[in-house]
């Protein structure tokens, strides 16, 4: 493949945006005046189906507002070959949908034909990068495009790694020439997990791959934080959000809410909070992100 | 731990899998112990996640089935099929895609034929939900064509055409489940009642069928021509009604909106 641009041009930007959730269909596409979304992004694998109203409404959609489509099963560390259904499948929604762009998740999904639909941890080790590097790159072949890899929260460190989760991340994007999607309260979970430092997460990612952050809640169970997309997102992290503006400039954000999903007037409340911590902490005079 | 003892990628990830499948596994001797919570304690975070996702999966598939069972039947049979078939498809949206045929095979739930016939029939609805698009043809279109034509004629059906042979009244309940009223009581038939499942614009339809007409869509499906469905049709109806049968299931079919093509 050749990118079709180097990836230090300038950053696409699309403002603020919402997952797509089938329960807000109506309130998108009925209301005579358009919600105050830039964007949405879809769960691929969602409209990985042969037709019907899903596929009908995401249609009517993306007649409205840009998209952008993120996977969870792409399984890029994963030891199985990869998915040719799958990525071609992909390819056909994404030939549908003309998405800005194609994120998926920096982790393992399944193993030995079977799907965990989990996104599991990889170890932090120069093998791991090799692996996932490849199969980066045969994706980014077939797909005719870079993809966004997200970090994941996670819950366990292998006694076999032997860099931090950045260094891993980073060291694949440099060497697949892929791009980032630093998903901030991920980053967050993962900071109280497994006790480092998030400021150092944001300042050890190379700031011309991050093309989009994503946002969440999660459910704190005081010994550790589960990932879970239920709640509205906490302080700390619009804190580390405010970090990371300051870290990587303008970069398009999403709100993800994938459970007790609130109205869609409550969710464009929280998003517009989103763009007043973007702008006042971006008209603000910068300063490093360090503590 | 020194370098040699470090498992290759691909063996730490099956022995990963293992321990989520609830299967022998050493993970558990390469997962750090550190801070508040031990290894076993961050590897169960997965573990109970894995089973949680898939039996949210089910429930998504199956939710009259859920409603009928009740929580805790539904759970012991989702626990036990997540362990008779974890999932092999890259979208958890075909998740349970074999729960009836579980339950055929499987004590306690081997001689529950109404629950079987409600899995069965609820998965076909929920593949007809988001089976292919097709146009369909219209009445007149059928009508237009010219008499010498009609025996030659073969049909193609929409995509999201499911047919299920059920001896018990799965349909009814299911469609008192989705209104949230009370369903009659499994009750059986002596011989199996072919229904019919499909979608007409983003509605799902279904129905019985007569045993006459449930052969006739059988052929038809399979690529019988008009002259042929007449021909076979003779088991049920007298010679000089038959044509007349046979039309009045086409000019059916095609209200359905079941009729994508004819080929005369």
């Amino acid at each position: 493949m050749n990118p079709s641009s180097p990836v230090n041009s300038e950053r696409p930007y699309l403002g603020f945006g919402l997952g797509l959730r089938p329960v807000h269909y109506e309130e998108i596409l009925s209301n005579p005046t358009p919600p105050k979304v830039d964007w949405f992004e879809i769960i691929s694998e969602n409209y990985m189906i042969p037709g019907g109203r899903p596929l009908h409404n995401l249609d009517r959609v993306r007649e409205r507002f840009p998209l952008v489509m993120h996977g969870v099963s792409l399984s890029i560390g994963s030891t199985d070959p990869l998915d040719r259904d799958y990525l071609k499948n992909l390819k056909a929604l994404a030939d549908r949908v003309q998405p800005a762009w194609i994120s998926d998740h920096l982790c393992w999904t399944g193993a030995h034909g079977t799907n965990m639909h989990d996104l599991l941890p990889l170890p932090y080790t120069e093998e791991a990068i090799r692996h996932v590097v490849e199969r980066v790159q045969q994706v980014q072949e077939t797909l005719g495009r870079r993809i966004l890899l997200e970090n994941v929260s996670s819950y366990l460190t292998y006694k076999q790694s032997a860099m931090t989760e950045w260094e891993f991340l980073s060291e694949i994007a440099r060497r697949a020439d892929c791009l980032i999607l630093l998903d901030i309260n991920n980053i967050y979970v993962s900071s109280f997990n497994h006790e480092f430092d998030p400021l150092a997460y944001l300042n050890g990612v190379p700031a011309e791959r991050v093309r989009q952050f994503h946002l969440a809640g999660h459910e704190h169970n005081g010994d550790i934080i589960i990932d879970t997309h239920d709640h509205p997102i906490v302080d700390s992290v619009w804190d580390l959000y405010a970090h990371a503006l300051r870290r990587f400039g303008r970069v398009s954000t999403m709100i993800e809410r994938d459970d007790h999903i609130p109205p869609l007037a409550e969710l464009l409340a929280e998003l517009d909070h989103a763009r007043t911590r973007a702008d006042e902490t971006l008209a603000a005079p910068r300063v490093a992100a360090h503590r | 731990m020194n370098a040699s003892e470090q498992p290759p990628l691909a063996q730490l990830l099956a022995e990963f899998r293992r321990h989520l499948l609830d299967q022998p596994s050493d993970i558990q001797t390469h997962i750090v112990d550190a801070g508040s919570v031990d290894a076993a304690g961050r590897l169960s975070v997965y573990a109970n996640a894995y089973r949680s996702r898939l039996l949210e999966a089910l429930d998504a598939n199956y939710p009259e089935l859920h409603k009928w069972l009740g929580d805790e039947e539904f759970r012991r049979i989702g626990q036990a099929y997540i362990e008779q078939h974890p999932s092999q498809h890259y979208s958890i949206r075909w998740f349970g895609h074999r729960l009836s045929e579980f339950l055929r095979a499987t004590v306690p739930w081997n001689e529950e034929y109404s629950m079987q016939a409600l899995a069965d029939f609820e998965w076909a609805t929920s593949e007809v939900f988001d089976a292919a698009n097709a146009d369909v043809v219209a009445i007149d279109h059928i009508a237009s064509l010219p008499p010498p034509t009609w025996p030659t004629m073969r049909m193609q059906f929409h995509p999201s055409l499911r047919r299920r042979q059920l001896t018990w009244n799965a349909p009814p309940i299911w469609r008192a489940l989705t209104r949230n009223e009370t369903p009659d009581e499994p009750s059986e038939t002596e011989s199996p009642i072919t229904w019919i499942v499909w979608r007409q614009a983003f509605a799902i339809y279904y129905r019985s069928l007569d045993v006459d007409e449930s052969w006739a869509l059988d052929a038809a499906l399979n690529g019988a021509n008009f002259a042929e469905l007449c021909e076979g049709l003779c088991e049920w109806i007298d010679a000089e009604h038959v044509a007349a049968r046979a039309a009045g299931f086409l000019r059916q079919w095609v209200q359905d909106g079941l009729i994508t093509r004819v080929d005369a």
